[in-house]
């Protein structure tokens, strides 16, 4: 692989810092990530399941496009990509110079485990006699001063906490390797030159600890909601068998109180931190699974802030149909209960009536903690342009807000860099004239490598009697012993090896093998054999060694005989490789698809942006706030005047046709067909607000949206009036099937609204009623503000909503206040309904682009949490409102984001086909296409002319559907065919 | 009958039940060594002639493993694969091949110990079953 120019610093290798090294990885630059802790992942290796799905997902980050490079499968075990390097235990302790030429000085801190001598045996933890809690399991179990931070990577090496080691020897003296120093060690190196920095520092959560909240830290049974969580992982300190921490008691009543440390003012935490509620669902549906579905799950909470797309309809589903109960207010404290152990909560219900319940165990959903400063190194460069945060001004994020935001962040670090990125060299794999693709089509020679690795707790193998047996397989195999004693060096007896062997396919056997991989990786691809063309075999695992120390040479042969099997048909990537047009279709120019255009263009791709309307701006014309409008005010301007851009208005997608990386089609405006090609297409359509029927909206004049309420309360002429009473309704007509989402913005403009009222008249009575306040982030704190602004507030349910009524001329509405226990009927003046949010409808568009609908009418993304702005079609993105409702600003953020995915593709020059790709064995095919549809990328398609079925290599992921469905194996799967797989399983039963 | 350790052969996808055989070898749980294991990118390529041609290899057992449904890397390879697969029981009765000797299981990447447990118990059956007699299988 060719040396990428620029280099970039990511500091923190949490979700953001990992997407956004990937992306810039991607994007063809080599990335150091730094970590100051032991590991990478952040947060989500300790967490095993997330909503939507229930499911980790994380892997879906990795390169789905031209993803042989970054080959690997799970991140919470680690990353590994030939462009990033990964350095724990490390921080920046300086960085001088000037933006695009940095130099940084980084300082790692010694593991105090030699990686190449240590065997994994873990004998070091057995004997440590240090217990300290454990941070992974957020102090619900515990961990010894020497401990592997990498849990369920079998390769990750042992670390040792110098905070808490007492240096008392016992692990040095139990490793039979002597691979533990106990002396600390710091090592500096510089990094020069560095283009620029993503800081990803991630946010801390609340620690309850410090306020003494509902017993925390003085009664065991109540743990904080990442604690709970590992308590029921597989993975966790009950290994999947969870019981109460204080006593061993089976676990039947769960108890969530929202909040923790949140939209508390009385200790400084005004902010909501947005991410709490849906984990706290989550959580109580998995404990619900994992504990049995009669456990009894209740969540206390003020408001359920289910504000994402598709949260409200989860929320709803984990109630209905799981029986999760919900109760709404706030839990003044909790006792313990007369049974030891048990937990007693007092609280007063939604109606104002006491309850009093009792719990095994009461989980604290803990938002947000103190944010951290950035350090006065990085705050000072963070106007030049070259040092980008991650949004910690936006506070606690959840999972695809951070991928989002990671996204943005390399794309304007790009965008303000000035990088072409055309110009950049983007990791090439598989080209004619590279020795390894030569060797690729040679007939298969084996040279197996045998690494007898002398440490001495590796499981000893008779080596004679495997290569006696090596030798006599059937094929042209080679065998070299080479021994590595004590950490020798070997790489000149590998390198005569290599050099001289005939072999054009590496096996490497070895009893003991973790520490070297990485290393001998880089000497094979040197010596031209590339990471495919290797195979590896390490006998030091439970399923061979059974724990024993010797290895029979039986239960060595099997899983060798499966990598030579594998080895000997491996193939090379048939198919020919596609060009990429340096070009993009944005379709829609309001604030998303100006922010992509805008974006792409500045990175020197070529835009096409295509709006129905016949201005561009969308709804951002129609925003009142000037604060609010101006940065899409200068998105227009820039569209307009620049260069790369060019705008059709009153214009739409006429039709489309090709793959990802070269699509052709035109648009159609008055008449007049504009042909048009392109490398990708962002769809950013927008929406529009809903129109309802609810309350009677549509019937009495003094019934308006909150959007034409907001223009009436902005005319002048709106104070001259007398103002007595207005109202207003939340969630009309949505948050309920059939429009069961929230729209995200409408408590914001309710708010914003009632504040505004309040000015100009003071004495006004202005309700509100809601069902939730989705004020999410930093806009609770408006909320709170509205709350001393005698503005009251009247939650409903939404079995039971307010009635509008008319008395005569005037607008009566009538309801229940549960707080103050009383029926209320008002006289409005005004009663303004949160209409909420539709997307423009899309399905047509849709369908030209291959791209699936939700129930809704948004655009399906590839994955609501890691893919968020991928669409299953690997050439279009989405953002905006055609993707789920929210504010103008993370439109804006959202189309930046898009263009960098797009701009992941536009900036290869060609898209190899991929080794596992599928291929059509046009002969054999008897065309029932039921390939075609059994593809879920809508990666195959019939051939116009010869009517014959035709893969796409780059919109394929190798996922062998279509082989399996295949009754006449006329597909072939790269090099998962079905002969490899026979011999496979051949091999694996011999 | 003769008695010879049951082979037991376990075709996995790469994302998730794969990942959770890792774990469970990491954390030291110790799972049958007569289970052989095939790596497949994802249980959608899991053809049905696969699952015979391992009895017809002298399995005794054969396990299919795979990402929980909505989890498939594939998007839902493993719902199809499901679907597909539900007919082989049939066929095997047919095939004088004991049903109860397949088995398909979803197993997430982080549950280590569910892994461990699976492949006991079906070690477990198998053994009780007995080895796979090949006269009693009409296809050959
Ligand atoms: S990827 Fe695991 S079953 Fe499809």
């Amino acid at each position: 692989m060719e040396k990428t120019k620029s280099q970039f610093l990511v500091l923190g290798a949490g979700v953001g810092g990992i997407c956004s090294a990937i992306d810039l990885a991607e994007t063809g630059y080599s990335v150091t990530l730094v970590e100051k802790g032991p590991r990478t992942g952040g947060i989500m290796p300790q967490l095993d399941h997330q909503f939507p799905d229930d499911h980790c997902g994380m892997c879906r980050m990795l390169p789905m496009v031209d993803r042989e490079p970054g080959a690997q499968t799970c991140l919470k075990r680690g990353l590994s990509h030939p462009n990033i390097r990964i350095l724990t235990h490390t921080t920046l302790t300086d960085l001088s110079g000037n933006p695009g030429d940095y130099t940084a000085v980084l300082t790692s801190v010694s593991r105090g485990v030699d990686a190449l001598r240590c065997t994994r045996c873990m004998a070091c933890i057995d004997v440590c006699p240090v217990s300290v809690l454990d941070a992974f399991n957020d102090r619900a179990g515990d961990r010894n001063a020497i401990y592997q931070p990498f849990f369920g990577n079998p390769e990750a090496l042992p670390t040792i906490d110098w905070d808490n080691c007492t240096r008392c020897g016992e692990c040095a003296q139990a490793c039979p390797n002597s691979a533990i120093d106990l002396e600390r060690v710091e090592l500096t190196e510089s990094v020069a030159p560095v283009s620029g920095v993503i800081v990803a520092g991630g946010n801390p959560l609340y620690d309850p600890a410090v306020t003494d909240l509902y017993g925390y830290g003085v009664l065991p049974n109540v743990v904080t909601a990442t604690a709970f969580e590992r308590i029921l992982s597989g993975s966790g300190p009950f290994r999947g068998q969870p019981v109460r921490p204080s006593d061993g008691h089976p676990i039947r009543r769960v108890a969530w109180i929202q909040c923790v440390g949140s939209r508390n003012v009385m200790i400084g935490a005004g902010h909501c931190s947005s991410t709490c509620c849906m984990f706290a669902v989550k959580e109580a549906l998995l404990a619900k699974k994992t504990l049995g579905s009669d456990t009894d799950t209740t969540i206390f909470y003020m408001d359920m802030r289910t504000y994402g797309r598709d949260s409200q309809r989860y929320r709803d589903r984990a109630e209905e149909e799981s029986g999760v109960r919900f109760i709404r207010c706030r839990i003044h404290s909790v006792d313990p209960a007369d049974d030891p152990g048990d937990l007693k909560l007092t609280y007063l219900d939604d109606l104002g009536q006491p309850g009093e319940a009792t719990f095994d165990m009461v989980v604290l959903s803990t938002g947000a903690g103190v944010q951290k400063e950035l350090p006065p190194l990085l705050a000072d460069k963070t106007d030049q342009g070259a040092v980008v945060t991650i949004g910690p001004e936006a506070g606690l994020q959840d999972i695809r807000e951070t991928v989002l935001r990671a996204h943005g962040a390399v794309s304007s670090l790009l965008e303000k860099l000035n990088m072409d990125s055309r110009a950049k060299t983007i990791p090439k794999t598989g080209r004619a004239g590279d020795k390894s693709v030569n060797r690729f089509m040679q007939q298969p020679v084996i040279q197996v490598l045998v690494l007898d690795n002398g440490v001495v707790k590796a499981p000893q193998v008779e080596w004679p009697a495997i290569e006696g047996r090596l030798e006599r397989s059937p094929g042209n195999i080679f065998v070299n012993r080479l021994s590595i004693i004590d950490g020798k060096d070997l790489s000149l007896e590998l390198e005569t090896v290599l050099k001289e062997t005939r072999g054009n396919r590496l096996l490497v056997v070895s009893n003991h093998i973790a520490g070297y991989r990485a290393t001998l990786t880089k000497r094979f691809e040197e010596a031209g054999f590339s990471a495919p063309l290797v195979e590896w075999v390490d006998l030091n695992r439970n399923d061979v060694s059974m724990g024993t120390e010797t290895i029979q040479p039986d239960a060595a042969m099997k899983p060798i005989q499966v990598a030579l099997m594998r080895l000997l048909h491996k193939r090379p990537s048939r198919g020919m490789a596609q060009v990429v047009e340096n070009s993009a279709l944005v379709i829609g120019a309001g604030p998303a698809g100006l922010s992509a255009a805008v974006s792409l263009a500045e990175q020197g791709v070529v835009v096409h942006l295509v709006e129905k309307e016949i201005s561009i701006g969308g709804n951002g014309p129609r925003i009142q706030d000037e604060h609010q409008r101006r940065p899409i005010d200068q998105l227009i301007v820039r569209a307009k005047g620049h260069p790369n851009i060019s705008i059709h208005t009153g214009a739409t997608l006429g039709a489309l046709s090709g793959r990802p990386g070269h699509f052709e089609g035109w648009v159609v405006k008055e008449n007049m067909e504009i042909p048009l090609s392109f490398g990708a297409a962002i769809i950013a359509t927008g929406g529009t607000p809903a129109i309802t029927e609810a309350y009677g909206m549509g019937k009495h004049p003094p019934l308006v949206s909150h959007f034409d309420f907001e223009k009436k309360v902005l005319d002048p002429r709106f104070a001259e009036d007398t103002l007595n009473t207005v109202v207003m309704i939340q969630c009309a007509g949505s948050r309920e099937e059939p429009r069961n989402y929230c729209s995200r913005t409408c408590c914001v403009k309710a708010l914003d609204n009632a504040l505004r009222v309040r000015q100009l008249f003071p004495h006004a009575r202005i309700v509100i009623f809601y069902r939730d306040i989705m004020t999410y982030g930093k806009s609770e704190e408006l909320y709170a503000k509205a709350r001393t602004r005698r503005i009251r507030f009247i939650p409903f349910n939404k079995s039971k909503p307010p009635v509008v009524r008319t008395e005569g001329d005037t607008v009566v509405v009538d309801g229940f206040d549960p707080v103050m226990g009383e029926a209320v009927h008002l006289k409005a003046d005004w009663v303004s309904l949160a209409v909420g949010m539709v997307p423009k409808p899309i399905h047509d568009l849709c369908r030209l682009l291959e791209v699936p609908v939700t129930p809704d009418g948004f655009v399906h993304e590839a994955d609501a949490k890691w893919r968020p702005v991928d669409t299953i079609n690997p050439g279009v993105f989405v953002c905006g409102l055609a993707k789920g409702p929210l504010r103008a600003d993370e439109a804006v953020a959202e189309g930046t984001a898009a263009a960098l995915r797009a701009l992941r593709l536009l900036n290869r020059t060609e898209l190899a086909p991929q080794r596992h790709s599928a291929v059509v064995r046009h002969a054999i095919c008897s065309r029932c296409y039921l390939c075609v549809d059994s593809c879920p990328y809508g990666a195959r398609f019939v051939e116009p002319v010869l009517g014959q079925v035709e893969v796409d290599p780059v919109a394929c992921q190798g996922c062998g559907t279509c082989a399996s469905v295949c009754p006449n194996s006329a597909t072939v799967m790269g090099e998962n065919e079905d002969f490899t797989v026979m011999n496979v399983i051949e091999a694996a039963l011999m | 009958m003769a008695t010879r350790e049951p082979k037991i052969i376990a075709l996995v996808c790469n994302w998730c039940t794969y990942t959770a055989a890792d774990l469970a070898g990491t954390s030291r749980l110790i799972y049958p060594a007569n289970v052989r294991m095939v790596r497949f990118m994802c249980t959608g390529m899991i053809d049905v002639k696969y699952i015979i041609k391992a009895f017809l290899e002298g399995a005794d057992g054969v396990f299919v493993g795979g990402c929980h449904p909505g989890d498939c890397h594939y998007i839902n390879g493993n719902v199809k694969a499901e679907r597909r697969i539900s007919g082989l029981q049939v066929l095997l009765e047919q095939f004088g091949i004991d049903p109860k000797r397949f088995t398909l299981k979803w197993i997430g990447a982080s549950e280590g110990p569910e892994f461990q447990r699976n492949m006991q118990e079906f070690t477990r059956t198998i053994a009780e079953l007995g080895p796979q007699i090949e006269s009693d299988m009409m296809i050959l």
